[in-house]
């Protein structure tokens, strides 16, 4: 391989993103999908100091629950095993919510206020102190910044002549990005997934782009989707230069 | 271990022979009493 990727973004908001890479091999392109999920660190609540719990769940239940809860992770001014407290105090009838957790450090907090952790009702409380610690995906899936990463060939449709009059046109349902005749990368929502809708009236052929794959990622809102694709790349490299280092030494 | 009738909401204590009832109602559910002090659960 030559090592010259090119890489081309399709859509991309602060969460979420959707991107072709072309120079790419499989194995290649699956280790970048297994280290945007396991090596790049994010916070999460790792133990759980209940003082009053008086609701319906016990608590074990509702530390599962505070764990999954995703916390802002500002990567340049933490190191993999920092620990940040927070705290919760809420009073029934109400929901407790992602939102009423307090952090001691004002760069870690909850990244979605209106995740429900547990409902009160009238005389019921809930009260804790938690430790939030950061590390990768690989210690535990609480940790895994990439919550929907995956990917898929490019696809590449050539279009044909013109089917016969009386021909009925089977639909033709694909899943992300196709590239066009003209090379032009389209999201396949714009014409519903289905490529008939597109080009109707025409035979169509449906071929993988060698060496091009399409990526979507997702995060879970601990840091934005840039961050995320960066430290897996950055990861990859680690490691590399540290397998090169072990063998040349 | 401490104990409170789930009708007449009054601390019951067991004893050996007693069996599970409230001795001043006789209603047979009893709800156990959180302990006092600070739980620590790891989140695994």
């Amino acid at each position: 391989m030559s090592g010259e990727f090119d890489v081309q973004i399709i859509e991309r908001d602060d969460r979420q993103a959707r991107f072709v890479v072309r120079g790419l091999t499989p194995a290649l392109a699956n280790g970048f999908r297994r280290a945007m999920i396991a090596d790049v660190p994010t916070f999460a609540i790792d133990s759980v100091r209940f003082t009053e719990n008086s609701s319906v769940m016990f608590d074990e239940m509702i530390g599962l629950r505070l764990g999954l809860v995703p916390l802002t992770t500002p990567l340049d001014e933490f190191e993999i095993g920092d620990t940040v407290t927070v705290a919760l105090d809420v009073e029934g009838p109400a929901t407790a919510y992602s939102g009423d957790i307090e952090s001691s450090d004002e760069l870690v907090q909850p990244a979605d206020e209106n995740i429900p952790i547990v409902e009160l009702k009238e005389g019921h409380s809930l009260e804790f102190e938690a430790d939030a610690v950061l590390d990768t995906g690989k210690e535990h899936a609480k940790q895994q910044g990439g919550v929907a990463v995956g990917f898929r060939h490019l696809q590449s449709v050539t279009v044909g002549d013109d089917i016969g009059e009386f021909d009925e046109q089977e639909p033709e349902i694909l899943r992300g990005a196709i590239e066009t005749d003209e090379g032009e990368v389209v999201l396949t929502k714009e014409f519903d997934h289905d490529l008939t809708n597109k080009y109707p009236g025409t035979e169509l052929t449906v071929e993988d782009v060698p060496g091009a794959y399409v990526f979507h990622v997702e995060t879970d809102g601990s840091f934005d989707v840039a961050e995320l694709v960066l430290r897996a790349a950055e990861s990859l490299g680690d490691r590399a230069d540290e397998l090169h280092d072990a063998v040349t030494a | 271990m401490s104990y409170k009738c789930s009708r007449c909401k009054r601390d019951v204590t067991l004893d050996e022979y007693g069996g599970v009832r409230c001795p001043y109602c006789g209603h047979r559910v009893l709800l156990k009493e959180r302990g006092g002090g600070i739980k620590e659960v790891d989140v695994h």
